[in-house]
């Protein structure tokens, strides 16, 4: 008689279910309040602002559309608020699901159960897909109600594509902290590093690339091959999808890998 | 037969400290197996190598014929494990904890879980968090119980028990030896042992002291005793008595160390009149001291 299936993704759900509940009412409303602010704004009075700004300051933050309804759309939910938030909440929920667990000593029990260690890491990871992409929808789905009452004129199509994108950049992050936690049991040490690395992805997406020379660095961040303003703008790209795919279950992989080959609880 | 649990030269480092240091142990099936020692001696660390939790440096452990890291799932099935930290997220019920641990073992059979939480006295429709430690140890006592293992391993079970829950875990674990099971439990008190385990090693600084039957063990252990009469005694009345040592006495008070047998002591006691008596067994700590001072003497 074996386990029953995805029994450990179930139950990190339902323990979880508070915790994803105000995440996504975090997530959807930031989106809300920003793709309602657009009906508000005159779009020419953008431009005069705009034209105030330093041109590598605009580049930085990505506002070189800001009065376009994508381009709008890409320099504040996509662009910004919604990301960061979302890199946020994966970095927490991939710690919680893993180092955190293991540094309660509830993690314990769990492994001394007829569960291999690798499928605890994969149930456990499938939940951070889950919930990564399960907050993505929610994101969509509001952004999705909205843009036609404030005449916020993005194909549908394109809107999806950006919140794909952005759940499976929550979706690396998620696996990163797992990847991180698979080698060190200790929450404090995934959190700051995973902090760390997200700060510099962000960065490295926005503001390395404008000094000359440095262009390349983006390449580097997980931040760039999200990209939800270029998706917004020009439509899903494959590529970026499948890199970031490939970075999280190669990041699933690293997490197994570590987990299983070494001691639990103790630091 | 293959035997319940068997480690050869199992040892442990914790980085530079060593937790385990070449332990030799043998449980037989169907035995209650006391698993001795102070805090800090190992035997967590013995448990958890024993579960796969931690892997060992050196040595091997072989647990009903099985390696717990190769064959750690199908290990795992059979044996019912009692942390003795027993943490778990406190925010749920024990029923929806038993829900989840029974699911992760393909199910259990729901009367005799229920059965299990009836006779604790346990109530599996409350919060853990709110509940009590003594009842956290019930939860943990069940989750070990619930799916009948072919061996169960204890750490510390009967720790936050009153006195009448001690006698209840005691008759369980011999239930479950008179099916034929196994019971392996740690203890850092030779009394929560002796009642219910058939055999009992000690270990210390993680090495074997003492491997024995435990009415051995307790022939060896030594009781603090205290008596007060009626009217002050002479102290060599008791000195020259064998197994009495240390004697003291400030008036009519007593004070004294007993090992092993009590008879001689006891009718010398007889002959005066009694108004107290206490009689405490010492630590596991102290315990060692015999036996060492009795390497000592005899070599």
């Amino acid at each position: 008689m074996g386990p029953t299936v995805l029994e450990i993704t179930r139950k990190a759900l339902w323990d979880q279910r508070k915790n994803l509940l105000g995440w996504t009412i975090g997530l959807a409303g930031a989106t809300f309040i920003y793709t309602g602010v657009y009906g508000i704004f005159d779009p020419t009075e953008f431009d005069t602002i705009m034209d105030s700004l330093p041109e590598s300051m605009i580049q930085a933050f990505g506002w070189e559309n800001m009065a376009s309804p994508s381009g709008y759309l890409g320099s504040t939910v996509y662009g910004l608020v919604v990301p960061v938030l979302a890199m946020v909440f994966a970095i927490a929920f991939g710690t919680r699901l893993l180092a955190a667990d293991e540094e309660a000593g509830t993690l314990e029990l769990i492994v001394t159960y007829p569960v291999s260690r690798i499928s605890l890491v994969l149930q456990r990871a499938l939940t951070v897909a889950v919930a990564s992409l399960g907050v993505a929808s929610a994101v969509f789905a509001v952004a999705a109600l909205l843009a036609g009452p404030v005449d916020l004129e993005v194909p549908l199509d394109n809107l999806l594509a950006a919140s794909f994108q952005l759940g499976l950049l929550a979706l690396v992050f998620g696996t990163l902290v797992m990847a991180i936690g698979g080698f060190v049991g200790r929450r404090g040490v995934v959190m700051g590093a995973a902090a760390a690395l997200a700060v510099v992805s962000y960065f490295g997406a926005t503001v390395v690339p404008q000094i000359s020379g440095l262009e390349w660095f983006q390449n580097l961040s997980v931040f760039h091959f999200y990209g939800g303003a270029t998706v917004l703008e020009e439509g899903f790209v494959v590529a970026d999808a499948l890199i970031l795919i490939g970075l999280s279950v190669l990041l699933v992989a690293l997490a197994a890998f570590g987990f299983n080959r070494r001691d639990i609880g103790t630091g | 037969m293959t035997v319940a649990i068997r480690t050869e030269a199992l040892t442990k480092y914790y980085g530079k400290q060593r937790g385990l240091d070449g332990l030799d142990l043998e449980v037989q099936p169907g035995e209650i197996y006391g698993f001795l020692g102070p805090n800090g001696a190992g035997k967590t660390t013995t448990i958890r190598l024993l579960l796969d939790v931690l892997r060992p440096n050196r040595g091997r452990a072989e647990v009903l014929g099985l390696d717990p890291r190769a064959e750690g799932v199908e290990l795992r099935k059979r044996v019912g494990y009692l942390p003795g930290d027993f943490v778990v997220n406190g925010r749920q019920t024990s029923r929806q904890l038993f829900k989840h641990l029974g699911a992760l073992r393909g199910g259990v059979d729901g009367r005799y879980l229920d059965r299990l939480t009836e006779r604790l006295g346990l109530d599996p429709t409350i919060i853990i968090r709110s509940l009590s430690k003594g009842n956290r140890q019930k939860v943990g006592l069940v989750q070990a119980f619930m799916h009948r293992p072919e061996l169960l391993i204890l750490d510390e079970p009967t720790s936050g028990l009153d006195p009448i829950l001690q006698r209840e875990f005691q008759a369980m674990a011999k239930e479950a030896t008179a099916e034929g099971r196994t019971v392996f439990m740690s203890s850092h008190v030779l009394s929560e042992v002796q009642e219910v385990a058939d055999r009992a090693c000690i270990i210390r600084d993680g090495r074997l002291v003492a491997v024995d039957r435990v009415e051995t063990l307790r022939e060896r252990s030594i009781r603090r005793v205290e008596i007060v009469f009626d009217e002050p005694v002479p102290a060599q009345t008791f000195a020259h008595i064998e197994g009495v040592e240390n004697v003291t006495v400030e008036g009519s008070t007593l004070t004294c160390q007993l090992r092993g047998r009590a008879d001689e002591f006891v009718k010398a006691v007889a002959r005066f009149s009694v108004a107290s008596l206490l009689a405490e067994e010492q630590d596991l700590e102290e315990m060692f001291f015999a036996y060492y001072s009795d390497g000592a003497d005899r070599a």
